[in-house]
């Protein structure tokens, strides 16, 4: 079978006159790291919350595995609120317990989930801890260990590296990269784009409740126009502004920035370049994931 | 069965409540407000079960005679008991001694000197049912006395003059309706604190659940009545299990000091009713609370928030409490039919339970009614509750929640 595993099938959500999710939709499949990025209000939020069915859509629906979700599948995803969720007087360990058996997991399988994963975030020692006495980076650890104590076959965690120490960053990154290993579909947001950048499989760009572009980094970066940096001995880029379809951004000494429109061939601006003297540099500006964010978003806004 | 969990995360909804209803006992219980006033109201009812019966056992006026008055102290019982005095009474054979105990106030009269010189030594003046009590005694003596010459038998005498004045009962009212009304206002006013009390915690529950936001995790694996209905069944719990030692308190400082039998027959009626209608009035009010407080966000908010369902709970307080007591011993049809209202009945039908025999239909006709009551209300407290507990911010309204 081929089909995706949880798919997001044109949900909406309409709050009065505002739309908060417009015909939303994208696919996970097994396995895959899917990073959710888009400003504040984008709609991260309400859709991992119809996922969850914390939410009820005005539209649309979730399947996993080709079924539409409900109560007993949703118990199958291991959830990570935006704006944390713990009892605050509650200790870390009863806490995991509790919500483990709230899953529909036996009471020995709980204990053993909860202090095993507490003991894999390092807070071994401070399970019989209330959550109010924990350090906020370590209230964060619980807060995950919270999403994966019932061992769930989906991971929808929304913006979990928000307020992490670098080590905690490496640990979460550790975690979500093995569960994802072990065949688990990971969905997270982050505002943290070079994060999302390496640790992502696929990218979702959203914007004002709808998915404005989403794909391999690499297959973003191909929507967009290419640009090369060209260096040579003088800084004179008259040669350049010759040729058809190209454009000349910027000149930093012998530095030129150019664009090549569609058609355009690379090869051939090089051979120019190369007419007009020694050429000392010459590359493709890859732009990373911010900055397609930024063009992807500036173009919606056009648009 | 209920309780079948099985790997792929199935949860009945028996298992779902008891889940969270066992998490609200076992983290309350552990909670040191909870034990402190647990424990602090044990010793009130403890303190002033013991305190009031100490008190009683003050009205016992220790009586003693010397050898020669002897035969007196058998006419001061006789006396005494007919006139429903408690008295001890005590012999004793040194005189001088036993003056010096009644200075010390350890006996409170003492009789002394053969028939004819009788002389009653007290210090201060005696209580004034002691002091008729002896005289009497005295009078019944030197009647007795005097007519000896004459034929007619001096235990004729006696009997006649101890024998009480003829009486007709007319049945309940009196002392035993105080009693009765005194006891079943204890009992009215402690379920109402009681209400209120662990209503406003069920409503405080839903708002931590809301600020901390542990809701939104809860309710990607519950439904939200499970999670309303759990709340109220664990907080209930924990009442409950406060109000039952609060009772064995008293119970056992009664059985403790040998008083259990004083306790009238009529508590134990009333205690089932009593208990009932806490059930019954707990569950009405605690879904209401619930529902009033996954209108708000804040802590702050919640005492705004709880206002108007608690107002539901004083008005038929204040209303059945005032028309219960007007006339207690003939209630009246007013108050007859308002009981059977279901707001009303878990405050007026303890009372009339206490105050006198209800007919068996009204106990089921009140129960029905508020059981019908009831389901509409966790209906729409459960509605109230699931559109209102994610939505953060300002205060939900209701008539926005239940659409």
């Amino acid at each position: 079978m081929n089909a995706a595993a949880l798919e997001v099938d044109g949900i909406s959500k309409r709050y009065g006159d505002t739309w908060a999710l417009r015909d939303m939709t994208f696919q996970l499949d097994e396995g895959e790291l899917f990073g959710f990025v888009g400003g504040n209000g984008a709609g991260k939020t309400t859709a991992m919350r119809i996922i969850l069915g914390v939410l009820a859509a005005d539209a649309g629906e979730v399947r996993w595995r080709g079924e539409r979700v409900g109560l007993e599948t949703r118990r199958r995803v291991g959830y990570m609120p935006e704006e944390r969720g713990l009892y605050p007087k509650m200790r870390a360990y009863d806490q995991l317990v509790y919500l483990a058996e709230l899953h529909g997991i036996g009471k020995r399988a709980a204990r053993a989930a909860a202090g095993g994963w507490l003991e894999r975030l390092g807070l071994g020692g401070r399970r019989d801890d209330e959550i109010d006495q924990l350090s906020l980076g370590n209230q964060q650890r619980v807060q995950l260990a919270a999403a994966l104590v019932h061992d769930p076959e989906v991971l929808v965690l929304d913006e979990p590296f928000s307020g992490l120490d670098p080590v905690a960053v490496d640990i979460m990154s550790e975690v979500l990269r093995d569960k994802a290993a072990s065949g688990v579909p990971v969905l997270f947001s982050s505002h943290q784009l070079d994060l999302v950048e390496r640790l992502c499989d696929r990218v979702g760009i959203v914007r004002a409740g709808g998915m404005l572009a989403c794909g391999t980094v690499g297959e973003l970066r191909s929507d967009t126009v290419r640009r090369f940096v060209v260096g040579l001995d003088s800084g004179d880029p008259g040669w350049a502004r010759q040729l058809e379809g190209v454009t000349v951004l910027s000149v930093e000494g012998g530095r030129v920035h150019l664009e090549l429109a569609e058609g355009a061939d690379d090869q051939e601006v090089l051979a120019t370049a190369m007419r007009h003297g020694p050429v000392r540099e010459f590359s493709p500006i890859r732009p990373g994931l911010a900055e397609l964010y930024r063009t992807a978003v500036s173009e919606g806004e056009a648009a | 069965m209920t309780t079948t969990r099985t790997r792929n995360g199935r949860l009945g909804n028996a298992t779902a409540v008891l889940l969270v209803a066992r998490r609200e006992v076992s983290t309350r219980l552990r909670s040191k407000s909870y034990v402190l006033s647990t424990l602090a109201l044990v010793l009130v009812v403890t303190g002033m079960t013991v305190g009031t019966l100490t008190l009683q056992d003050e009205r016992s006026h220790v009586v003693a005679a010397t050898d020669e008055a002897e035969g007196y102290l058998e006419a001061v019982r006789t006396a005494a008991q007919a006139a429903g005095t408690d008295v001890t009474t005590r012999e004793v054979s040194s005189p001088s001694e036993a003056e010096e105990r009644v200075r010390d106030g350890e006996i409170d009269a003492l009789l002394t000197g053969g028939p004819a010189e009788r002389e009653v030594v007290v210090a201060g003046e005696p209580a004034p049912d002691l002091r008729a009590l002896l005289d009497g005694a005295v009078r019944q003596e030197r009647l007795a006395a005097e007519l000896a010459p004459t034929d007619t038998d001096p235990e004729t005498v006696r009997e006649v003059l101890s024998a009480p004045a003829p009486t007709r009962d007319l049945g309940s009212g009196g002392s035993e309706v105080n009693e009765r009304l005194v006891l079943s206002l204890i009992a009215v006013g402690m379920l109402y604190v009681f209400l209120v009390i662990f209503g406003i915690h069920v409503a405080q529950g839903v708002v931590e659940e809301k600020s901390t936001r542990m809701v939104e995790l809860l309710l990607s694996t519950i439904r939200p009545w499970q999670l309303m209905i759990g709340k109220v069944v664990g907080i209930g719990a924990v009442g409950m299990l406060q109000f039952a030692a609060i009772v064995v308190a008293a119970l056992a400082s009664l059985a403790a000091t040998d008083r259990l039998g004083d306790v009238p027959d009529t508590t134990t009626s009333v205690a089932v009713t009593a208990l009932l209608w806490f059930v019954l009035g707990y569950l009405l009010f605690a879904t209401l609370l619930a529902a009033s407080g996954a209108l708000v966000s804040r802590q702050e908010d919640v005492q705004s928030a709880v206002q108007p369902a608690l107002a539901l709970l004083a008005v038929p307080f204040v209303v059945g409490v005032t028309l219960a007591t007007r006339s207690p011993h003939n209630p009246g049809t007013t108050v007859e039919l308002l009981s059977l209202v279901p707001l009303f009945s878990p405050v007026l039908m303890p009372l009339r339970a206490a105050l006198g025999e209800v007919p068996a239909w009204q106990h089921l006709v009140s129960v029905g009614l508020t059981l019908a009551l009831l389901v509409v209300c966790v209906a729409l407290a459960a509605r109230v509750y699931s559109n209102a507990v994610l939505r953060v911010g300002g205060r939900v309204r209701v008539w926005e929640a239940l659409r």
